[in-house]
């Protein structure tokens, strides 16, 4: 969700997708955890990928959000934030 | 930039298994170079950044579903092979005026080599990985080889006369032949792809690569061409 959710700016690479995660706080992400991810978002539709060339070292692969990819993000950060309420509603000792 | 030898290493490694596993060449061109992107943007290494290569090839899923048939290229390498094995004592009759003989050695020997190669190509990772294994087939090819020649003195078996210069000739024609097709074959795979814009700028790896799969096709032939011209300065 939170990959999804930096694409949502605009096409980006996989490097440029882990420091993102990294400076919102969220952890240094390996690129071993993050490609996986973004390829079974590719295989999903979620995202297209375009290959641009390099300034003097290997080309990027950059990775944009499509409409399935933005209705999925939507759904996602819905389940998230319903998650979320009832987590803090039941930690406050809150009814619902 | 992944210049390390131990990235490189890496890097072979993913891809071994990439191909162990039936991935499309485009896929695993894509990989390949999104790892070395990578690596090129963060300054880790491979391990590092990835872990094992054979782990972070597992994770991958791609859209395509992996072909896990044989490689096109062993079928036409086993004719190469056939043709070879009959071809070098048929050209070396021929040099000496005399008839070549067979006794089914060379067809148990190419059942041998046959069947070693399709285990080979199946368990290519393994053994590139673990030396034992590639140690305990080389050891079984050797040791039926040797079966299989001593097996005519041993049981006295009858030898089949021919023609050489026919059997030379039919032969021959299947070297060429399985060059032909060795080609065909290695045309229609894709080999790994690289994706347009990906690679460095001072890619040098693609001449050598060029001239490696121009050549491989005709390995078999160019040393039947080179065996027959030390066979007729000999005779």
């Amino acid at each position: 969700m939170s990959v999804l959710k930096v694409l949502e700016a605009g096409p980006t690479y996989g490097y440029a997708i882990a420091t993102a995660l990294e400076e919102a706080g969220l952890g240094s992400i390996k690129g071993g955890t993050l490609y996986p991810l973004l390829t079974r978002f590719e295989s999903a539709e979620l995202v297209t990928t375009q290959w641009r060339a390099g300034d003097g070292g290997p080309g990027r692969k950059y990775f944009s959000l499509t409409d399935a990819g933005r209705s999925e993000l939507a759904r996602q950060t819905a389940e998230w934030q319903a998650f979320t309420t009832r987590t803090l509603t039941h930690l406050n000792g809150d009814t619902p | 930039m992944t210049d390390t030898k131990k990235d490189q290493q890496w890097l072979t490694d993913f891809v071994l298994e990439l191909s162990h596993r039936g991935v499309g060449g485009r896929d695993i061109g894509d990989a390949k170079a999104s790892v070395e992107s990578h690596l090129a943007d963060s300054g880790e290494s491979a391990e590092e950044a990835f872990g094992s290569p054979v782990d972070y090839a597992q994770a991958l899923e791609f859209a395509d579903t992996p072909d896990e048939s044989l490689p096109p290229v062993l079928l036409p390498a086993l004719l190469g092979i056939f043709g070879l094995m009959h071809y070098l004592p048929a050209i070396a009759a021929v040099a000496q005026g005399q008839p070549v003989r067979f006794t089914g050695t060379e067809f148990a020997l190419f059942l041998v080599l046959g069947v070693s190669m399709v285990l080979i190509v199946k368990n290519i990772f393994r053994l590139v990985k673990q030396w034992w294994w590639l140690l305990a087939i080389w050891m079984a090819v050797v040791g039926l080889g040797i079966l299989a020649s001593l097996l005519p003195l041993l049981l006295d078996l009858p030898e089949l006369e021919a023609n050489a210069g026919a059997v030379a000739t039919i032969t021959g024609v299947l070297l060429v032949g399985a060059g032909f097709w060795t080609r065909a074959a290695i045309n229609n795979s894709e080999g790994v792809i690289t994706p347009p814009n990906a690679a460095s700028t001072d890619d040098k790896d693609g001449a050598v690569e060029r001239v490696m799969v121009a050549l491989a096709p005709w390995l078999m032939a160019i040393g039947a061409a080179i065996f027959t011209v030390g066979a007729f300065l000999a005779a």
